[in-house]
């Protein structure tokens, strides 16, 4: 009767210990793969970026060399009088473009900040043939902005319209003249733009706390519809900065090869920290993140957020402390006499 | 009174009466972390091609590889103006061999559309169909509400060219117009939309007649000095070019950009069939 109940005993021990194995394994599993939102620092160097942002204006005012606007829907030109104008004098030339094919260049301005509508698609562009401060901005939604005249005698603010149809000239084609400081130049785009700034050679260009709402592809794609994506990482400008991603929750870092695609999807929080235009667009980008996709193609993206495990592995130190915290706090009692004496 | 063993065994829910449960629940329990799994990786696979097939084009999302110095984007004979839930129609005329002067095979004949500033990557491409010789073709129907409303394509934004292949692979461009509900325009000036890869000062465009007579059209230019840029790098423009009194047939139209402090020349050459209505 006793070998039997021993019988038993090692078979109920023997369960339990592979019962345990089991379940520490399918725990293991699962928390290795599952991915939580985590707050992560990415600092990359890149020739496009695209995202959707809830941001109502953007960029502050800036000296340019140079700002092109194309697609403008409705612009309404402060002019230095000349008798272009159906042989009249005028001050204002009202232009509107029949499509984004069609173009208003400004030489020597100031401009003012970008008036953005709720959810703009935006693709941030550094062309790679033209000026290491040049940079595009490709915009998903009618946006709205003032130029301003900020020439002088050897460069004055002027404009050159391509293909336009405006209130000077009773055919379209192309415009242009000297820009007057007596209001400002006002423009307002078709659903889809794009702006080329070039700003003044002694300003560098960038922008900071711009609120990422929706995915940011750091690819050549587009905000909301990505598709066969090609690579648009640049070596980092100075051997001080590295393509990085930093989750600041576990110290961990995942470095980004030259040729990556990187796929961001944002939690609430997540900003483009600064941007900087400098041989490309250094981006600062900072807070929550649901997750972050890197690969070599746009089939081979994986996650590289931290699991729970992870998370848990990584606070390791804190279950070293318990019994430390315990020992400290029965101690405390032993001193103070708060703990029952043993018995003699 | 159960043995314990069975009461352990009920427990555990492995009684003969309590497998079906176990394997409801296990493979309910399975399908959803399966669920979640794809659901995580789900995003990745929303990276796919975006070209949906329809019987008559393919039409999507596509992202146009490929850094060409200057790249033709589109061919139009009057400004495309639709309305959300038209049906589009991309008319163009296609010639005879003997007024193109040279074989058309009708099969490599392709109409095709993308955006002029890429923010959505919108294409579309024709399948081959019974073009016909020496008359002026109609292709649709091109439902704007398949791909163009729901990507919210603006028509300021859109490009479209028809075209037939030679030969040497070079390309005829067929101006076309976009009809949707009204009546053919029957200007014959055509608009020329293209992309530039660099920073442009001045472009010098050149037509040539179906006899070889080279024209120097009016050239755009920046008014300022040479540093001076008339068009931006990977930005797309247009340019009209009139046609009307001249012959009909094949013309040669080229554009020679100017990079400000280089002596690059980026160029586009392109043969377009001239028809009027």
């Amino acid at each position: 009767m006793a070998e039997d109940d021993t019988a038993k005993m090692r078979l109920w021990v023997k369960w339990t210990i592979a019962l345990v194995w089991a379940a520490t394994a399918m725990a293991v599993v699962v928390l290795d793969r599952t991915h939580i939102s985590a707050t992560a620092t990415v600092t990359v160097h890149v020739r496009e970026v695209s995202f959707t942002t809830d941001s109502p204006t953007m960029f502050d005012a800036t000296n340019q060399d140079r700002l092109s606007v194309s697609g403008p829907a409705d612009m309404t030109l402060s002019v230095i009088p000349d008798e272009k104008s159906h042989g009249t004098y005028t001050k204002s030339i009202v232009v509107h473009a029949p499509s984004t094919a069609s173009s208003c260049t400004f030489y020597n301005v100031r401009t003012g900040p970008l008036s953005l509508p709720q959810q703009t698609g935006i693709v941030l562009l550094w062309p790679k043939n033209a000026d290491p401060h040049s940079y595009s901005v490709r915009l998903r939604g009618q946006v709205a902005g003032d130029i301003y005249e900020a020439g002088s005698d050897s460069a004055p603010s002027s404009y050159l319209c391509t293909t336009v149809d405006s209130s000077a000239s009773l055919s379209s084609g192309n415009l242009g003249g000297r820009l007057s400081n007596a209001f400002a130049t006002t423009f307002g785009t078709h659903g889809d733009a794009q702006l080329s700034y070039r700003v003044r050679s002694n300003e560098i260009p960038g922008e900071s706390q711009v609120h990422v709402s929706g995915p940011l592809s750091i690819a050549h794609t587009d905000p909301a519809d990505p598709g066969q994506e090609k690579g648009v990482i640049l070596n980092p400008i100075s051997s001080d900065s590295k393509n990085q991603i930093v989750f600041d929750d576990i110290s961990r870092t995942v470095l980004l090869n030259p040729n990556d695609l990187v796929l961001i999807q944002p939690g609430a929080d997540l900003y483009i920290r600064r941007f900087i235009v400098d041989h490309g667009i250094q981006l600062d980008i900072h807070g929550t993140v649901r997750d972050i996709r890197v690969g070599a193609g746009s089939k081979n993206l994986r996650s590289c957020m931290p699991s729970i495990f992870d998370t848990l592995d990584n606070k390791k130190r804190i279950y070293g402390a318990i019994p430390g915290i315990v020992a400290f706090i029965l101690g405390l009692f032993e001193a103070v006499g708060l703990l029952p004496r043993k018995s003699k | 009174m159960l043995h314990r063993r069975s009461r352990h065994r009920i427990l555990l829910g492995l009684t003969r009466a309590g497998w079906p449960l176990i394997h409801r629940r296990l493979l309910a329990t399975v399908l959803r972390v399966t669920l979640v799994f794809v659901m995580a990786t789900g995003v990745a696979s929303t990276l796919y091609a975006q070209l949906r097939d329809f019987k008559n084009r393919i039409e999507g999302t596509e992202i146009p590889h490929g850094d060409a110095d200057m790249q033709l984007l589109g061919v139009v004979r009057s400004a495309i103006v639709f309305a959300p839930a038209s049906t589009l129609h991309a008319v163009f005329f296609l010639p005879t061999a003997s007024q193109a002067n040279s074989l058309i095979d009708t099969a490599k004949v392709t109409i095709e559309a993308r955006e002029i500033v890429p923010t959505r990557n919108y294409f579309m491409r024709s399948k081959a169909a019974q073009w016909q010789l020496g008359v002026w073709n109609d292709f649709g129907n091109w439902p704007t509400s398949d791909v163009i409303d729901p990507q919210g394509i603006q028509p300021t934004n859109f490009a479209v060219s028809a075209s037939y292949s030679l030969g040497d692979g070079s390309r005829v461009y067929l101006p076309v117009e976009i009809i949707a509900g009204r009546q053919p325009s029957p200007t014959s000036t055509y608009t020329i939309q293209f992309s530039t890869a660099y920073e442009i000062h001045s472009l010098d465009i050149t037509l040539t007649s179906p006899t070889g007579v080279v024209e120097a059209l009016p050239s755009a230019q920046c008014p300022g000095p040479a540093t001076c840029t008339l068009y931006e790098a990977d930005s797309s423009h247009s340019l009209s070019i009139d046609m009307q009194n001249r012959p009909l047939g094949v013309y040669q139209v080229r554009l020679l950009g100017h990079v400000p402090n280089s002596t690059f020349h980026p160029e586009l050459s392109i043969k377009i069939y001239h028809q009027t209505r």
